[in-house]
């Protein structure tokens, strides 16, 4: 579904992504950890054709990012670390407006929105302004808007900064839900446990490059055989 | 299509804070009646005129000091070349010449001639200015008139033998009929404070417009900081579309407010005809979308909102300090009269202006709304080149 290779970009003075090359297929979640400044984010949003890279190729759903970024903007969703949302318009309004603008017609957008609301557990906060959810209920709006054109293939970022267990359980379970549709999810985190639970692989980067890129499995296997150490200290010990 | 859901967007947004729209509604209401209570009892303005003296003889000098005595209107006497670059430049739409034998005519009891330099119809000042020239001629022809009468009377009659002292008989004369006219005229000014606040009226809708649209541009940074911006552009918007969608709601926006002005202002000053009202409405179409351009570019510029705000602070400072807002250079060619090139109420203000105070029509502000236009071209252009709705 998604081919990176040879990605390079300098931002902001410092090479942020060097090099990397990897492959995901269709309907797996894919993690991309590492510690902050490690070029998560950036590839992300290179990915999601937001920021444009120096070199290297990217195709997602067979068109190139570079070269077809509009036919690749209409098969993606994506969730910023931010809450990209309106917060003087209601819950409901926020997710017909960006069902309009992913080229859905009203009537459409309308329906949409109501099955959606209730799909991230919010049917009775959709004519709440978003300035007077909580924080749990804006993260899962935030991801509601991402996915409401139903996306092949998904870019979350820190999705789950900040919020409360349920919250949590609740982007999860739509996680999964996507998953069994066959969509493809790239997932960063900062969370361990998170991306042990959740992802099919994961690649952990730093200084720009990918310095692993295995099954949360795998990587236990193959650093720590006797299972004595959890999966956070062997990413510690591998971004050392 | 996604152009005008993303305009309708930021309105629905301003018309659902309720905050942000009652400043809308007050604030204006509360500078007009400021504008009104400061300047009651103050005498209205009703227009300038402007002379050309190539006579430059007494009876010219006589003719143009009453015109001076009409109450509210200022004179100016200027040179054949300003009066040139004036009418050229829209500054003015009406001059009168008053030729080298004008006073060699009225003296000799012949009729005068004057030359009328107008655009279009002059305006309401002009017309009012043309029937003010005749009236002031025939009553100075009158008292030539009258005066030969009195000297051929005088010549079969042992009085007055000299010149002097019957010149000086007549000239008091005169002077005694001014005290007791023929015709006794009171005035009434409804409400005269009225008109000196109509006077200010273009300068505070320019004012508005400026700052309120000026200050959306914290809102555009803040969507960019939120990364609403990117969704967009990660939804499928392309750079043209988010700025024009931008731009679109800040000209409904602008358009909101200066719907609250004028309605505002008509119900407190009527200084309105239908036709004059729907003729502001379209020219101050063409300010509100300069404005906006350069709102969007604050925004393009600006990495945080209070650097935005700033930003419109400052513009709509300029603006109300120059740009003949409230204040008129008269001086040709001062800094502060180049200055007022570069700012949009100059050109908002001159056109506001002939159409509310001095009645002018849209064609006779072609100048100002080409400029107003070139102002949007330039600005749009420099935002498609440096906008991104990412920070790369």
């Amino acid at each position: 579904m998604i081919q990176v290779k040879n990605l390079y970009k300098r931002y902001g003075g410092v090479t942020a992504i060097d090099d990397i090359t990897f492959s995901i297929r269709k309907g797996e979640i894919f993690g991309l950890l590492g510690p902050n400044g490690a070029g998560k984010t950036t590839t992300l949003r290179v990915l999601s054709t937001v920021l444009k890279p120096d070199r290297g190729q990217i195709r997602i759903g067979g068109y190139s990012v570079l070269d077809e970024s509009q036919k690749v903007r209409e098969i993606i969703g994506v969730c910023p670390q931010e809450i990209a949302l309106y917060p003087e318009l209601t819950a409901r309004d926020n997710l017909i407006f960006f069902a309009l603008m992913g080229g859905h017609k009203k009537a459409e957008a309308k329906k949409k929105s109501k099955e959606i609301l209730t799909e991230i557990g919010l049917e009775n906060k959709g004519d709440e302004k978003v300035i007077s959810l909580s924080g749990g209920m804006k993260r899962r709006l935030n991801l509601a808007v991402s996915i409401i054109h139903e996306p092949l293939a998904l870019f979350m970022d820190e999705p789950t900064v900040g919020i409360d267990p349920k919250s949590r359980a609740a982007i999860f379970e739509i996680l999964n839900r996507f998953k069994k549709k066959g969509v493809t999810i790239v997932y960063t985190t900062h969370y361990m446990e998170e991306a042990e639970r959740l992802c099919d692989r994961v690649a952990i980067m730093n200084n720009g490059h990918i310095i692993a890129l295995e099954s949360p499995h795998s990587l236990k296997k193959k650093f720590n055989p006797l299972g004595q150490i959890s999966f956070e200290e062997i990413f510690l010990e591998l971004t050392r | 299509m996604k152009i005008i859901f993303l305009a309708f967007k930021d309105l629905k947004i301003l018309l659902s804070n309720k905050r942000e729209l009652s400043l809308h509604i007050f604030f204006p209401v509360i500078v007009v009646l400021l504008v009104i209570s400061l300047f009651g009892g103050e005498p209205a303005l009703y227009g300038e005129a402007f002379f050309i003296d190539q006579d430059g003889g007494l009876p010219a000098r006589n003719f143009i000091n009453r015109i001076e005595e009409v109450r509210g209107l200022k004179v100016f006497i200027i040179d054949e070349e300003q009066a040139a670059r004036k009418l050229e430049r829209s500054d003015i739409l009406m001059v009168t010449e008053i030729p080298s034998d004008f006073s060699e005519k009225i003296t000799e009891g012949q009729s005068p001639q004057l030359n009328v330099w107008q655009r279009g119809s002059g305006g309401d000042t002009g017309q009012m200015l043309l029937s003010l020239n005749r009236s002031v001629i025939a009553e100075m022809m009158g008292e030539v008139q009258m005066t030969f009468l009195v000297k051929d009377f005088a010549e079969d009659s042992p009085h007055f033998q000299e010149e002097k002292e019957l010149e000086a008989f007549m000239d008091s004369f005169f002077r005694a009929s001014l005290w007791n006219p023929g015709t006794i005229i009171t005035e009434r000014v409804i409400d005269d404070q009225k008109e000196m606040a109509v006077f200010f009226l273009p300068g505070i809708i320019t004012l508005f417009l400026i700052f309120s649209i000026t200050f959306s541009a914290q809102i555009f940074v803040e969507e960019k900081n939120q990364k609403i911006l990117e969704r967009l552009s990660s939804s499928g918007l392309s750079k043209g579309e988010i700025l024009g969608g931008k731009v679109l709601g800040n000209v409904f926006k602008g358009t909101f407010q200066l719907l609250i002005l004028l309605v505002i202002t008509w119900l407190l000053l009527s200084p309105f005809t239908p036709l004059t009202f729907f003729k502001t409405l379209i020219f101050s179409l063409l300010v509100i979308t300069s404005i906006s351009l350069i709102s969007v570019f604050i925004g393009c510029i600006s990495r945080k909102p209070e650097q935005a705000l700033w930003a419109s602070v400052i513009i709509s400072l300029v603006n109300s300090a120059m740009g003949n807002t409230f204040a008129f250079p008269r001086e040709e060619g001062t800094i502060i009269e180049i200055i007022n090139f570069f700012t949009v109420s100059f050109y908002a203000n001159r056109g506001l202006r002939s159409l509310i105070i001095q009645g002018g029509s849209l064609s006779g502000l072609v100048m100002e709304m080409l400029a107003l236009a070139f102002i949007a071209l330039i600005f749009l252009v420099i935002c498609l080149y440096i906008f991104s709705s990412a920070d790369s």
